[in-house]
Order: C-alpha cells, then structure tokens, then sequence
C-alpha cells in the first residue's frame, strides 16, 4: 500500500515537472549522478557484494560490474522560494526494477525559517552518517562506503517525515533532526520477501565546523514480518514446544516479528591541512537472534595531493558466534532436531557479521564532476561471520578465510 | 624541426602572455558583494562559509540569502573557493554532492556570465555573490574582502 501511493506520488510529481519545465525553466533542475565500477576477487567462496540486498558479486578470475555500477538522476522543482519537490531515480542492480524500486527519494521540501525545515516524503535513510549517500560515490573518497559498516544498513529510503532545527554558534553549527516513518528492507531473496519496518524513528545530532564534525545518530524500528525462511525455523521450532518448555519463548526469539530493533552510530572527522582522518563505529541490536548485537566501525586517513586522494581505510564488523547448545542448552537436539538445530543457528549467523578489512586506495579528479578511483581490499572472515560476503551454502559451515578485492571505478556527477 | 624554429618564439611570447595574464588575475582580489539596498554591512568567513558550503542559509540578520554562482568562469570560482575553504573545485563538487543527492540543502543559484551576476545583483535583494574587485560596480555592496 505504502509502495502503491508513493509510486502514485512520484509519477505525479514527475509529469507535474516535465509540465512546468516548459513553462518555467529556472524552476525546475535535473542533475544526477553515477558510478561506472568493476570489481574482482581472488576467492570463489567468499565472494564480494557491496551489501546484503545484492545477488550478483564478484568472485575469482571475473569482472563484475553489477555489485556497484549504478546511475541516478534528480529533479529538484522550486515550487516557491521555500517549498521544494526532490524525486531521485536510481538504477543499480537490485531485484526488483519497477518505479516504486528506483525511486530513491520522491518529497517536499519546506523552509519554515532558516532554522527549521520539514520534510514529507519518501526520503533517503538516515541512520549511519553516509547512510543517505552511500550510492553517490562522486562524494566520497573510496569507491564504495564501507562494507562492514554499511552493507548491513537494511534499507536506502524509508517513506515518513523528518524535522531538523539549525542553529549557527561562533565556531561551529548545530542541527539536531528527528524522522518518523516506515519501509521495507532492501535485503531480500530470489522470492523477492522483503521485511517491512514500522514505527520508525530517528533522532540525528550533528555538530558541524568546516574543519571538524562530530555526528550521534540513534534509530528505533519494529520489524512487521519474517522473511519465509525466518517464518519456517520459527514455526519449527515453536512444535518443540511438547518435548521442551521453553520452545515457544525461544520461537519468539528467533522470530524478527514485531522485535524492536536499535541502531546507534558516532561519527567525527578532521582536517589537518591536506590530511582527513574520520571514523565512525556503530551499534545494533535487537531481542531476536536473527540480529544479534553487532559492534561495526571503520577509520580513515586521506591525503589530499592536488587533484589526488590517497587513502587508507580499516573497517570491521564483530559480533560473537552463536552455539545453540551454550546459549538453549534446553533445546533437545537428536536425529529428527538436528537438522533444525542447524537452520537455528543459520538464522543467528546470517546477520551476524565478523570481518575486518584493510583497503589502500586512490582517487584521481579528473574533471571537477568526474574521479577515477582504484581500491584494493584484504577482508579477513571468521568462520560463521561471513554473511557480508556472497556464496553458496550455508554461513555455519564457513570457515575462516583471507580474501582479496580489487575494484576500479568512475564516478561522476552532472 | 623548420615548424618548431618558426614557431618557437611564438610560443615563448604566447606562454608568457598567459603566464602574465594568469598571474595577473590570480593576484585579483575577489570581494563578496550584496544588492546595495540588504541590511548586512558585513559578514565573516564564517557566515560565508555557511552561507555557500549550504550550512545556515539566512544572512545574520535572520533574512534568507540566496548565494550565488557563477558556472562559465572557473578561474574565479576556483580562486573563491579555494581562498574560502582552502579546497578545489572538485573537492568543492564531491562535497555538494553529499548535501544534494541526499536532499538536505538546496545548492547556491547559478548564473552563466559576470553579467548575469551583476544582473541579479541589481534585481534580488536576497543575492550574494563572489566577483573581483574590480567588477564591483556603485549597485554593489562588498561585505568580505579576501586578504
């Protein structure tokens, strides 16, 4: 429904444009932005994604260019000085290709002062601090954002409303935003099942000078929906229920239904001269085992040398790995559970994400709106912790691992 | 090599002129000016830096600013830039990118030439623009200068 009436919202919105862009030509803005990418890997098993909601990867002695390439275009229309519409299009490879999937970003924007501004809409998801730009890669120095940080993010926009409040001190800028909405998750599987979030709310502060920023963001959402797989373990494991006590309660945690899900995240950079360093590290948890507390972060360190970045960029994504014997010693496994003990503990590892990543890179701005990157990643995988990687079977039967990735990418912006 | 003996001390004339020339306008103050009849006197860098780097968008007495650029002389906004927030133009593009694409800000108005600047100048009281010094014209108020 909620697909239904901003798809509605976005054509609408879209034929208003192309209307009154003949009519009023400084009004109306079309810009866009996109990445030309191609990755390679040194590995079959753990192949590379650049998130969750990915099919295609890049694996051994091939190149993929799906996992990154994308291109979007924006249409801002000036309404009146203080009201604006903003609809983005993205075309990247995801499952779905239909309006209701490319559109990014589809809102109105209002100016109450210069301090205060709503925003009513589909809007682009706020919750780490690269979260609502992490496809416009012109804008950052790497070729992707993060992967242990962001590939988790379970969505890129979510359809609600946000307020933010600015407020200019002497040396530094405040601006606090509060979002409530819903959404769907982009992650998905070939049936295409997504879970929908609801009750979303989001409260961001950032304190921004030009030299430094430090930005705390926190998001509360509660999950409507299991994907089938989630749905068929937590059913299984609720007909134990007549051989142990506690299987009904444990069906619930295993189950995203209706759990509370929490992520927090602390960002900050700095300029020294030519140099940047920045950082983020992030935190998420939720009551259901199929999202186990997760500490993530990354570190960063550019250079900047005329037209070139370099940069070195470690990332990481931890959280501990699930023995269903240590943590339900009740659960009774034998001949007919055992087969079932296992998906449990698939349903625990699958978002349970454990690597760690030291990527080197270099952009070179080749035009002011067009930067030539290379990327070369070494990923280090925990056995049961490999979820952020593609592949075949099942993530309880990984093992530990070393990958290698090598990206090379174009991103522009017009 | 006939080619190169002919023409070399064309080229010699030709790279010094340019030489000459881009010295000569890079040594050119760039002031930030208003429409002569806006309340501010004066702004700091800071209030520049948030007016066109899409921090705060209303001059310090709380009137909404419109900043301005200028898309077909590059020399000058990169020399703006640069003695604004010490960064390139495509530093500067990677930048508004992010405050763009993601729909928080509405990025500075664009006007093509000098003369659409002056222009808008003249007609929006809300207009603040960079140019050189020796472009202001009597219609024009500076409120920062670059040292």
């Amino acid at each position: 429904m909620i697909k239904k009436s901003f798809s509605v919202i976005a054509m609408v919105m879209s034929f208003l444009i192309v209307n009154s862009a003949f009519a009023e030509k400084e009004n109306v803005k079309v810009s866009g932005f996109g990445t030309v990418a191609t990755a390679t890997s040194d590995s079959d098993r753990y192949q590379f994604r650049s998130d969750r909601s990915q099919a295609e990867s890049a694996k051994k002695g091939g190149l993929a260019f799906k996992p990154l390439s994308l291109v979007g275009v924006q249409l801002d229309y000036s309404v009146s000085d203080n009201l604006d519409f903003v609809g983005q299009f993205v075309y990247r490879e995801q499952d779905e290709q239909n309006l209701d999937s490319i559109t990014q970003m589809a809102f109105l924007r209002y100016d109450i002062t210069p301090s205060w501004q709503v925003r009513a809409g589909r809007l682009a998801a706020d919750i780490f601090h690269f979260s609502d730009t992490r496809d416009v890669s012109i804008a950052y120095p790497w070729v992707k954002v993060p992967t242990e940080v962001y590939g988790i993010v379970p969505a890129r926009s979510f359809d609600g409303g946000d307020i933010s409040y600015t407020k200019p001190y002497d040396n530094f800028n405040l601006l606090i935003k509060g979002f409530w909405g819903s959404g769907e998750s982009d992650f998905s599987s070939d049936d295409y099942n997504p879970i929908t979030f609801n009750n979303l709310r989001s409260i961001g502060v950032e304190f921004v000078s030009f030299n430094w920023s430090l930005a705390l963001k926190h998001t509360q959402t509660e999950a409507d929906n299991d994907d089938e797989d989630l749905a068929v373990v937590a059913a299984s494991v609720a007909q134990l229920q007549p051989f142990w006590s506690g299987a009904i309660d444990f069906a619930k945690e295993v189950s995203l239904k209706d759990t509370t899900i929490h992520y927090t995240s602390v960002y900050f950079n700095r300029y020294f001269d030519a140099w940047e360093l920045s950082g983020e590290l992030s935190y998420i948890d939720s009551n259901s085992i199929a999202l186990r507390p997760s500490f993530n972060g990354f570190l960063n360190l550019s250079y900047l040398y005329g037209a070139h970045t370099f940069y070195g960029l470690y990332s990481f994504a931890k959280t501990d790995t699930y023995f269903l014997s240590q943590e339900q010693p009740g659960f009774p496994i034998n001949e007919s559970t055992a087969q079932l003990a296992v998906f449990v503990e698939e349903v625990a590892s699958s978002l349970a994400h454990h690597q760690q990543t030291l990527s080197l890179g270099w952009r070179w701005d080749l035009q002011e709106n067009l930067a030539f990157k290379v990327q070369f990643e070494r990923t280090d995988v925990e056995a049961r912790g490999t979820g952020l990687r593609a592949r075949d079977g099942l993530v309880v039967d990984d093992e530990d691992g070393v990958v290698h990735t090598l990206f090379v990418a174009l991103s522009f912006s017009f | 090599m006939t080619f190169y003996k002919h023409f070399s001390p064309l080229l010699a004339v030709v790279l010094a002129l340019y030489s000459f020339s881009s010295v000569a306008q890079s040594q050119e103050k760039i002031v930030v000016v208003t429409n002569l009849n806006n309340d501010v006197q004066v702004l700091d860098k800071k209030g520049i830096i948030d007016l066109f780097m899409g921090k705060y968008s209303a001059f310090p007495n709380g009137r909404q600013a419109t900043p301005i650029d200028i898309e077909l002389n590059d020399e000058l906004k990169g020399q703006f830039y640069k003695s604004l927030v010490g960064l390139p133009l495509a530093r500067v593009n990677a930048y508004w990118s992010r405050l763009k694409f993601s729909g928080r800000v509405k990025p500075p108005a664009i006007e093509q030439t000098m003369e659409d600047v002056k222009q808008r100048l003249e007609d929006d009281e809300s207009a603040l623009a960079y140019v050189y010094e020796s472009y202001v014209t009597d219609k024009m108020k500076v409120v920062y200068r670059f040292d």
